[in-house]
């Protein structure tokens, strides 16, 4: 008796959506499932906007060096935009400054050096200087005024 | 989480605010009816966009255009507040639709957040100078100040409106005009309510790519130029003119000009279409033109006072003052089979395109020439020539501009081309 219930309650509820309503729903569903909504918003929920932006959205220390300069901004929690000396990676990157939210200001005590050795593994940049604070393999380095 | 929840309330804030009753200041009590809901959002938009581009003019800081922006919303709600009524129970249903998609969108955006090069060059910049409530004459120290700067202004709006640090929020705007300017055009279609949200849908899912959202200018243009698509139809094919749909259409223009320098060139074709097919009143044509002329007489005013170059194109790319010469110059066979292999190139990067050129046929086979479609066989002819003659003026590096940019160009064009599916719809399927 139960049984027979179940069954009809399960036909009755199937008759409150229409058949639009039910390519409706399964083109949203397929819509989610097609931009990865669980895996994003997992990513989202788990990682910070900084952390984001220099795991997922850019290189580290390969292409550009934006990705290590979030690394930085989040690691010294940096306002101002240091000056960024980049010597170039294997892509073109325009100015940086932008990572900082401005346009101008830059505090010129610190430093950002980008793709610091050359061909030859030698350095391009004299660090004498400098106190380094982060350095990535001697290529991306992070540095203040002595 | 807490960020998850933020792009949750900002999805929903941002999407309501073009649910509110701005339209009215166009739109008189009696004729409110006579407007679907699409028209109503996307005449929010323009109203919203062209208010923050007009106070941009007079220098105003971003903030105290945010408090401006406070002040018209609270003024036309008390102005309106009886029009709540007329709000009906399912436009709810819609507004909820509306911010789950833009929902969506926003988690994609907030996972990926790459800014294309460009962005990172021009357009962020620009936004930052907004952003940071410095002058407009701070414009002239960003790289290619002679950009126009609609798409920056409207992105550091949003950005500061959200109160939160994160740059994406501001390129929240670019989802919901997508998403906007794809119903509306779907609001052609005589079918249910529900079928038209199944079409938006489908309309989402072969155009949206995070592509588009990565700050660059060619989304807005996209969708521009969807909106004026729908009422160049209503007026050409439909033969349904009416004045607040002709607003809508210079309110379009108007941003059109404002986001791109090609957006004054894209206008023109669509003002030209409309003049040459349409058969709207002359006294009407004229006034049109000359408005569309007088906004791009203003911008070239605003640009020369606030010490922007007044220039319509990239003037290290395109040679202008020896147009012909460089034309002449580079007209070659090879130069031509450049160009169209990379048009076709560029269409098979955006499926949708193919397909509209798809239905172009059938409608071709099923109707012959009819005369109604002339106006979209028109602006394509238009658009194809604009796009040789550009790339044939391009001077010093012809091959790269062409590699760099006519994928981008293809799809801010192809937004018309959206009108072949509808048009086979309607004439074919008669729906």
């Amino acid at each position: 008796m139960k049984f027979n219930k179940i069954i009809k309650s399960l036909f009755r509820k199937k008759k409150k959506f229409t058949k639009d309503q039910i390519i409706l729903i399964c083109l949203f569903v397929f819509f989610l499932l097609n931009i990865d909504f669980f895996r994003k918003s997992y990513f989202i929920a788990t990682m910070d906007h900084n952390s984001r932006q220099s795991k997922i959205a850019y290189d580290y220390c390969e292409g550009t060096g934006t990705g290590y300069i979030f690394y930085i901004k989040k690691k010294y929690n940096l306002n101002k935009s240091p000056k960024i000396i980049n010597f170039g990676g294997n892509q073109g990157s325009p100015p940086q400054s932008w990572i900082f939210n401005n346009s101008h200001i830059k505090d010129n005590s610190k430093l950002i050096i980008l793709f610091n050795l050359d061909q030859n593994n030698q350095s391009r940049f004299d660090l004498n200087n400098y106190n380094i604070e982060d350095n990535h393999k001697n290529d991306c380095l992070y540095l203040t005024k002595k | 989480m807490i960020e998850l929840l933020k792009i949750l309330i900002f999805s929903f804030l941002f999407t309501s605010i073009f649910y509110l009753p701005y339209y009215r200041i166009i739109i008189s009590k009696d004729k409110i009816n006579l407007h679907s809901l699409a028209d109503k959002n996307i005449l929010n938009i323009l109203i919203l966009g062209n208010f923050v581009l007009i106070l941009s003019f007079f220098d105003i800081t971003i903030s105290n255009i945010i408090k401006l922006f406070y002040l018209f919303t609270f003024i036309t709600l008390i102005f309106f507040w009886k029009d709540r009524k007329i709000l009906k129970n399912n436009s709810l249903y819609y507004l909820f639709f509306f911010v789950v998609f833009v929902f969506l969108l926003s988690i994609d955006l907030a996972y990926n957040l790459t800014l294309y090069f460009d962005a990172q060059k021009f357009w962020l910049p620009k936004a930052l100078i907004f952003f940071n409530n410095e002058s407009l004459f701070e414009l002239k120290n960003i790289t290619k100040p002679q950009y126009p700067y609609f798409g920056s202004l409207i992105w550091a709006f949003f950005w500061k409106l959200s109160n939160f640090n994160n740059e994406y929020m501001g390129r929240i705007f670019y989802n919901i005009l997508l998403c906007y300017s794809l119903y509306n055009i779907t609001d052609l279609l005589k079918v249910s309510n529900l079928k038209k949200l199944s079409f938006f849908i489908i309309l989402l899912f072969i155009i949206y790519d995070y592509w588009h959202i990565r700050g660059s200018q060619e989304i807005l243009i996209f969708s521009f130029l969807l909106v004026c698509s729908k009422y160049l139809f209503l007026f050409i094919y439909e033969k349904k003119i009416n004045t607040t749909h002709l607003l809508i259409l210079l309110l379009s223009l108007n941003l059109l000009i404002w986001t791109k320098s090609e957006g004054t060139f894209l206008g023109l074709f669509i003002l030209v279409t409309l003049l040459i097919f349409s058969k709207i009143n002359l006294n009407i044509k004229i006034l049109i033109s000359s408005v569309f002329f007088l906004f791009i007489f203003n911008k070239f005013i605003i640009f020369d006072i606030y010490g922007l170059e007044n220039s319509i194109a990239d003037s290290s790319d395109f040679d202008f003052s020896n147009l012909f010469g460089s034309i002449i110059g580079n007209l070659s066979l090879y130069n031509f089979y450049f160009i169209s292999k990379n048009i076709f190139i560029s269409a098979f990067k955006f499926p949708y395109i193919i397909l509209c050129f798809f239905f172009m046929i059938a409608i071709f086979f099923k109707t012959k020439l009819n005369e109604k479609n002339y106006f979209i066989f028109f602006y394509l002819i238009l658009n194809i020539t604009f796009i040789f003659f550009v790339y044939l003026s391009a001077t010093p590096r012809f091959e790269l501009v062409v590699l760099t940019s006519l994928n981008r160009i293809m799809f801010e064009f192809s937004a018309p081309f959206l009108l072949f599916p509808i048009i086979y719809f309607k004439k074919v399927l008669k729906i």
